[in-house]
């Protein structure tokens, strides 16, 4: 039976895991001096990557105590993305600074130290949202002027520009896992939905399907709306 | 007499541009009808899109109904919002998110109705992630807990409470890492 992992963070400065089934929480890793924006789990399950403003932690699962593994320093605005490689071997962080940064995950004992900035990406405007395309040779950055930037690992350059159509900064962007379809989700409550159309191209490009008001609720009251 | 109907109706002018003004600053994230999306997923097996929102739900779209390749949906009807719940704590500080663009949107692309609206949490819904076989979904909330949700039925089946703030990022991990990638 595969095990488990289910981690939160927000605003208390911890990152809390969860016994799934149960709802107990088994472990609270301190975080600092900021809220949490962002955090993701290694698909090996053995790190866990929280994001704030503007540090990124990375901790070890299995460790003991509480504290991080390693600071990731270099943002210096909110992080509002990381994810990993699907191997682990590394991961990406996006800032409202405007940078796309890699980060070396092989373990310490390398020459290349663990926790390191192998890459940084100028994306031109802050960076809103980030999803590894599963083909792990690419960045898509959903970005303040509403663009989707695609960066291509290997030719280690930004490869395409696609604006978005919407005219709102893009709030978050998910790829399927088999590539098929991709999404980006925008400030103004607008939603498109794009596939990704395997015409022999080397660089990815997205092909607007729908646009689309996914949340349509009237606001009912004037009472103030702490949000 | 007509002094006082002018000087009541200078009153009422008052109070109502007064309550615009006030009005219109808070609706700062919201651009006439449309609430705001926080966070959005494809499902693994890409057949599910879900929406998190300043609505307090999340909405979850079978993509099939979105890309027009299943027979037609009935259009969605708006919902009424239970979004004047009483809140006194301040929700996370405004710098987290840059502030949006103002744009029109004339022509509010219709949806078609969502497969399942996801209730249970009681202010907004930062972020949310599917399982890995795609059935469920945890979401998290300014509400200060996150939520585990049967997505065949609906419902939310686990409440993870214990965070004092908001939460705002989740993220689940139930991959069977013996299976090769």
């Amino acid at each position: 039976m595969p095990s488990v992992l289910l981690a939160t963070a927000g605003y208390d400065h911890k990152v809390r895991l969860w016994e799934a089934s149960t709802g107990t929480c088994n472990k609270q890793l301190n975080f600092g001096d900021s809220q949490v924006n962002c955090l993701d789990i290694s698909p090996n399950k053995q790190y866990i990557a929280a994001a704030g403003n503007p540090h990124t932690r990375i901790y070890d699962v299995n460790a003991s105590g509480n504290d991080p593994l390693k600071n990731l320093d270099g943002h210096t605005h909110n992080v509002t993305a990381v994810g990993f490689q699907k191997d682990t071997k590394w991961m990406y962080s996006g800032s409202e600074d405007g940078t796309l940064r890699i980060w070396d995950l092989r373990s310490p004992g390398t020459a290349r130290e663990f926790g390191s900035c192998q890459r940084e990406y100028d994306n031109g405007c802050g960076i809103n949202a980030v999803a590894l395309h599963p083909n792990q040779g690419e960045l898509i950055a959903g970005d303040q002027n509403g663009n989707i930037r695609v960066f291509d690992l290997t030719q280690n350059k930004m490869s395409r520009e696609q604006p978005s159509g919407v005219g709102s900064p893009i709030r978050s962007i998910t790829i399927a896992a088999d590539a098929s379809l991709a999404a980006t989700a925008h400030d103004n409550g607008m939603c498109v939905l794009w596939t990704l159309p395997t015409d022999g191209q080397t660089v990815s490009r997205f092909e607007e399907r729908r646009t689309f008001t996914a949340h349509d609720t009237y606001v009912s009251s004037c009472t103030p709306q702490s949000w | 007499m007509e002094d006082e109907a002018d000087s009541e109706e200078q009153d009422v002018v008052f109070a109502a541009t007064t309550a615009i003004l006030f009005l219109g600053s808070l609706l700062y994230f919201l651009n006439g009808l449309h609430v705001q999306v926080l966070n959005c997923k494809l499902s693994p097996d890409a057949e599910y899109f879900a929406t998190a929102s300043a609505d307090t739900t999340v909405r979850l779209w079978r993509t099939e109904d979105l890309l027009g390749t299943s027979d037609s949906s009935p259009l969605s009807s708006s919902e009424s919002g239970d979004a004047d719940a009483a809140d006194t704590e301040p929700e996370p500080e405004p710098q987290m998110m840059a502030p949006p663009v103002e744009t029109t949107v004339a022509d509010a692309a219709i949806a078609p109705a969502p497969h399942k609206i996801l209730k249970g949490h009681q202010r907004w819904v930062w972020d949310c992630c599917f399982s890995a076989d795609s059935a469920y979904l945890v979401s998290s909330s300014s509400d200060e807990t996150a939520k585990l949700w049967d997505l065949t039925q609906g419902e939310p089946i686990r409440t993870y409470s214990g965070h004092t703030k908001a939460v705002t990022a989740v993220s689940l991990n139930d991959m069977d890492t013996a299976a090769p990638s």
